[in-house]
């Protein structure tokens, strides 16, 4: 068993994930990576599925800018070329399609994550069922050619505050940290959300390096190497931006699933049930 | 399913749809269940199935047994339908209902 209490890092196999262990290691840490939390048949159908969508999605964008009509709507839904066109086009610009419009996507993460071991934990730490949100989950392609900046964020920022409720599992699909974009977390946690949407920031909700490294240490930024199939399991606190690095030499695709308790505050997060 | 012959669970299955068309849902529902205990991996049943569980308001039974059909039988209007079962069974659990004990509204069906 990987001892994740006597670590700086709080790394579990997922055989080992219990709600007891995932409570204190959250509490604790704001994160947990877990090793091997989607099984091989999984990952590769859903990294077969992720790429596809984009697949699709990159060719009917093309395709609607030539004044052609989408023919394809199991994949990526009408509206991502007509009424949400923009939106989804920015999403898309820095490395996400919500799962809204994404049916296959949504339809294939959903049985996958209500059958992992990591549904309970997150159950038992919201005290009751939980839903995955289609409004805020993507499925996600970092490329090594894409000119956005990767920025640190909490994504309480966005999703409802310091008081909000919420867990987020993210799978990845490509290995990962080194040769392919990964991410740069700290597993500490912190009382409230950091000042964010300084003179630089690119988005509102960018938290400037400057005010991370102050405040988190530079020295303990982590760089996690991902397989596929391991998860990074983080609640809204938690500071983190896409890590990338110019000696890359692979794309990456994930899934990002927000979970939320199933109540009325999260209504709007078109929450489909997971158990 | 080895040793049984598919026709003949097939036709099992259509008797069953018969009983749904004449809103006998509970005959329907242990005709289908029958079937599935006897082909554990027998898609149509486990499709039809899901879908009467759905009709009588057992969301949950629905979802799982929909689910057992596509892990047979991967069918890309079936995981549509699947994942907007999830979204209802949450909305039920918003409005107080039990999720596997109450009918969808109309306009959902």
């Amino acid at each position: 068993m990987l001892d994740a209490l006597e670590t700086p890092y709080p790394i579990i196999a997922a055989k080992d994930l219990t709600p007891a262990l995932f409570e204190t290691l959250m509490r604790r840490h704001s994160c947990v990576m877990v090793r091997n939390l989607i099984g091989m048949a999984d990952t590769l159908n859903l990294r077969a599925l992720a790429a596809r969508t984009f697949e699709i999605y990159d060719r009917t964008f093309a395709e609607t800018e030539a004044g052609g009509a989408p023919s394809e709507a199991d994949y990526v839904t009408d509206d991502a070329y007509k009424e949400s066109r923009r939106d989804m086009a920015n999403f898309r610009r820095f490395g996400s399609l919500l799962l809204s419009s994404c049916p296959m996507a949504a339809g294939s993460i959903a049985p996958v994550l209500s059958k992992s071991a990591m549904r309970s934990c997150v159950e038992a730490y919201f005290g009751g069922p939980i839903g995955l949100s289609l409004n805020s989950s993507s499925v996600r392609l970092s490329e090594r050619t894409a000119s956005v900046r990767r920025v640190f964020h909490q994504d309480g920022n966005f999703l409802g505050g310091f008081d909000a409720e919420t867990i987020n599992c993210w799978i990845a699909l490509d290995p990962c940290g080194s040769v392919a974009p990964g991410m740069e977390v700290f597993p500490q946690r912190l009382p409230e959300l950091l000042p964010a949407g300084q003179a630089e920031a690119v988005v509102p909700w960018e938290i400037s390096e400057e005010t991370v490294y102050s405040r988190l240490g530079k020295e303990n930024a982590w760089i996690p190497e991902f397989s596929p199939g391991d998860a990074f399991l983080f609640d809204h606190t938690h500071v983190h931006r896409t890590h990338f690095t110019e000696k890359m030499t692979r794309d990456r695709h994930a899934f990002e699933c927000w979970m939320f308790p199933i109540k009325e505050r999260y209504r709007k997060e078109l929450l489909a049930w997971l158990g | 399913m080895a040793g049984i012959d598919p026709e003949a669970l097939a036709l099992r299955v259509e008797a069953a749809q018969a009983l749904i068309v004449g809103k006998d849902y509970q005959g329907a529902i242990i005709a289908l269940e029958a079937v599935v205990a006897d082909a554990p991996e027998f898609e149509f049943a486990l499709r039809t199935l899901g879908y009467i569980y759905h009709e009588v308001g057992r969301g949950i039974d629905s979802i799982h047994m929909l689910e057992r059909a596509l892990e047979v039988e991967p069918m890309i209007s079936q995981i549509k339908n699947a994942v907007f079962f999830r979204t209802q069974v949450a909305l039920r659990i918003l409005e107080g209902l039990d999720p596997n004990q109450s009918p969808p509204k109309p306009a959902e069906a």
